[in-house]
């Protein structure tokens, strides 16, 4: 290593080495929740991007808990043959619902959470391009999961016709109570939300990133969400059409999915997974982008065939909206070589990721903290789940275990303990980003094993079952083979999952009793949400360091070293000095006329060096 | 905005492809319908992008040598906290609602959506 003339940079008194971020960022990250809500009328009315994307993580979280507490009893409902803790139509509503809020109103919206909080921190921008939308989509959400919850207030209760409402059984006959009308309602409200956020994700990405953020320069976790927002767009307006013929069929005695009346219930099912297999990676896209952060920045390398990884997760986006007909291979409507085919080919992009991930990490200098374990966690979890996906293309297999509980162990390792696991490397890895605290390492390693012993223990044994032949969506089973068992053991395994949660419960708890000590970049970390302090001020930055490649948070703290960061770094930062200072004026944000003077908007009324008064800037739109 | 073009005229060359040969294999209209229609998607939004870069010099973002001295002033206008949004949201939800509960549900709805929208665009006038 080489190391050449330190550069000038604000401050006079840095030691010759790497730099600090937070020598650069206004604020010492002890200022509070800069910019959030403190009032409930605060958090009912605010349209910050921050403020939302916690609140979307909240919601999802609380809405992740209730639908475990209903796994709960379907648990306890199998964890004997014969045994009775519900009635059957009970159970139907309570796995009905169980899949409708971890599907709909969990795994979709974290990852809204995700890119609401992230990504405009990662692209340098001040905001979501439509704030007052992005408001709009949370509460839509919001009343929506509500609305699918008060189906348990109604008479004949919410509805229970499974996560994807086939007709007829989902049709005015089929399921006559208002619940199932109110499940209908929730979804088109929350598919609605789904829409309008991915609208202000794709403006977002496309108009208001910061000079140097070009698109190839954006991280992993950006383009994900990019990418996911089309899917969102592609997918969503579909199943919202569907559900709208469903119910027009329930209150205006239409006959679209009627067959009676020469409509065709197999036009739903082509329906809704056109929606529902792009759905799948709706899910899980914005979690392979956390992951890949957290593989580079704990391996402390690159990541490894970056614009690979971006083409692959491209094709998984493309080859995602052209294998829906897998889920209806038993239906012996769809062209089976086709689906099978394109179904089989979707493993080759999800393989190309897999050896990226691995490539990241191979010859690093790999550390394990909390963030590193859950995305290894992740990793295991999804190979194991993807391995049974590639099963399950072949439809000779499928014949044999569709609708079996090895179709529930395979989706609930790619959608469920996928999720969860890179939904906790984010929470732990961001976590001191969101609240300049950190989360405890001794709990989370408890936390870890608890997860992933939990969650095999409940979801592995699945395969077996089904493999033997139990049916899903049953609430009783007959004592033959092992069934009794592995039942037992996914049962119990269901506790360990329950009792995962307690150390993350106490460790947070403990967390916002504890000084707020993390600065901007905690982690030594890449990407641009670690230049700016922690928690992020209102409208994100006061400065940010030159963009040159996908990694500038890393180019600068190696400023000093030239051969370390990206090739010619220092002479961006250099060409900073030919101007009258070092500071620049960065994404102004101008106050609404009406808004009072805050801290944050306080630069611009005092410009530091380098920043002319707001009245002598020129008007740019983004 | 160039890469963005070619990246939306990708979308819409892809579902072109597969769209024929889902058709080519007799594959159900509806199928047909939906990727013809991802073909529209993806090729309005191409259509607007080559457009743009047509009539526009590039931007300074698509500048691989932008720094963020070359984008002085200011980028937008952010609004301030406003209970417009879940107002707007609770009247959406009551529209669609009523169509489940009664009539009389939807026309509050209508009621709220239609106010909430006068008095965000009386907001937007400010």
């Amino acid at each position: 290593m080489t190391t050449t003339e330190r550069r000038p940079a604000p401050g006079d008194d840095h030691e010759y080495g790497l730099l600090d971020i937070d020598d650069f960022v206004q604020g010492d990250g002890s200022a509070g929740h800069a910019g959030l809500p403190r009032t409930i009328i605060g958090w009912l009315s605010t349209t910050d991007h921050k403020a939302l994307g916690i609140a979307y993580i909240i919601a999802s979280m609380t809405f992740l808990l209730i639908g475990g507490a209903l796994a709960g009893i379907m648990r306890a409902e199998l964890a004997e043959p014969g045994l009775q803790v519900v009635s059957a139509e009970t159970y139907n509503s309570i796995f009905t619902i169980h899949g409708s809020l971890m599907v709909y109103l969990f795994a979709v919206p974290f990852g809204f959470g995700l890119a609401n909080y992230l990504m405009p921190l990662q692209i340098g921008a001040p905001d979501l391009a439509f704030p007052r939308l992005n408001a709009f989509s949370y509460w839509l959400y919001v009343i929506g999961g509500t609305i699918m919850l008060l189906g348990f207030l109604a008479d004949g209760g919410p509805a229970d016709f499974g996560w994807f409402a086939y007709p007829p059984l989902s049709g005015a006959a089929g399921s006559p109570g208002l619940g199932a009308d109110l499940w209908i309602v929730a979804i088109l409200l929350t598919g609605t939300s789904g829409t309008l956020t991915a609208v202000n994700v794709i403006a977002t990405v496309t108009m208001m990133r910061t000079p140097g953020m070009t698109l190839f320069r954006m991280p992993i976790l950006t383009w994900n969400l990019l990418v996911t927002a089309f899917m969102v767009l592609l997918a969503f307006p579909v199943l919202s059409g569907a559900l709208l013929m469903l119910l027009a069929d329930r209150q205006f005695g239409t006959h679209f999915f009627d067959p009676v009346n020469g409509g065709s219930p197999i036009l739903f099912q082509h329906l809704f997974w056109f929606f529902g297999h792009p759905e799948v990676y709706i899910v899980a896209l914005p979690f392979f982008g956390v992951v890949t952060e957290v593989f580079s920045v704990f391996s402390r390398r690159p990541t490894f065939g970056y614009k690979g990884l971006v083409l692959a997760t491209l094709t998984i986006g493309a080859l995602s909206t052209s294998v829906w007909a897998h889920h209806m291979f038993v239906t012996g409507e769809v062209v089976l070589p086709f689906f099978a085919l394109t179904s089989a080919l979707i493993a080759v992009p999800t393989g190309v990721k897999i050896f990226n991930w691995i490539g990241t990490m191979w010859g690093g200098s790999i550390s394990f903290e909390a963030p590193m374990k859950f995305a290894i966690g992740f990793l295991v979890t999804f190979v194991g789940g993807g391995i049974t996906g590639i099963m399950l293309a072949s439809p000779t297999i499928d014949f044999h275990l569709s609708d079996s509980y090895f179709v529930v162990a395979h989706f609930h390792y790619v959608m469920g303990g996928t999720v969860v696991f890179a939904m906790f490397a984010a929470i732990y890895f961001w976590w001191p980003k969101v609240t300049g605290r950190f989360l405890s390492e001794r709990l989370a390693t408890i936390h870890f094993w608890l997860l992933m012993v939990g969650f095999n223990m409940t979801f592995f044994f699945m395969h077996f079952l089904g493999r033997d032949g139990m049916a899903r969506r049953t609430a009783d089973y007959p004592d033959i083979g092992d069934f009794h068992l592995w039942n037992l053991i996914a049962s119990l395994g269901y506790v360990v999952l329950v009792l995962s949660f307690i150390p993350f419960g106490i460790s947070v708890v403990q967390s916002f009793r504890r000084p707020m000590t993390a600065g901007a970049d905690p982690w030594h970390a890449n990407t641009l949400e670690w230049a700016t302090t922690s928690p992020p001020a209102e409208h994100n930055f006061s400065w940010l360091p030159p963009i040159r490649s996908e990694r500038p948070v890393f180019d600068f703290r190696w400023l000093n070293y030239e051969d370390v960061g990206t090739a010619g770094y220092s002479d961006a930062w250099l060409a900073r000095q030919d101007h009258d200072g070092q500071w620049f004026p960065l994404h102004q944000w101008s106050r609404h006329p009406d808004e009072e003077p805050t801290a944050a908007s306080g630069p611009q009324e005092q410009p530091g060096p380098g920043q002319r008064p707001r009245d002598e800037t020129p008007e740019q739109s983004p | 905005m160039r890469l963005e073009a070619i990246l939306w005229t990708g979308v819409g060359a892809y579902f072109v492809t597969i769209g024929l040969i889902y058709a080519a294999v007799g594959g159900d209209t509806a199928g047909i319908v939906l990727l013809f229609a991802a073909v529209g998607l993806g090729g309005l939004i191409a259509g607007w992008t080559w457009e743009w870069t047509r009539h526009h010099a590039p931007r300074i973002v698509d500048r691989a040598d932008a720094d963020a001295s070359d984008e002085t002033g200011i980028v937008g206008v952010y609004p301030i906290a406003s209970l417009r949004p879940i107002a707007l949201a609770l009247g959406t939800s009551a529209l669609v609602l009523g169509i489940a509960i009664g009539s009389w549900l939807s026309m509050i709805g209508l009621a709220v959506i239609a106010s909430q929208v006068l008095l965000l665009v009386r907001d937007t006038d400010t």
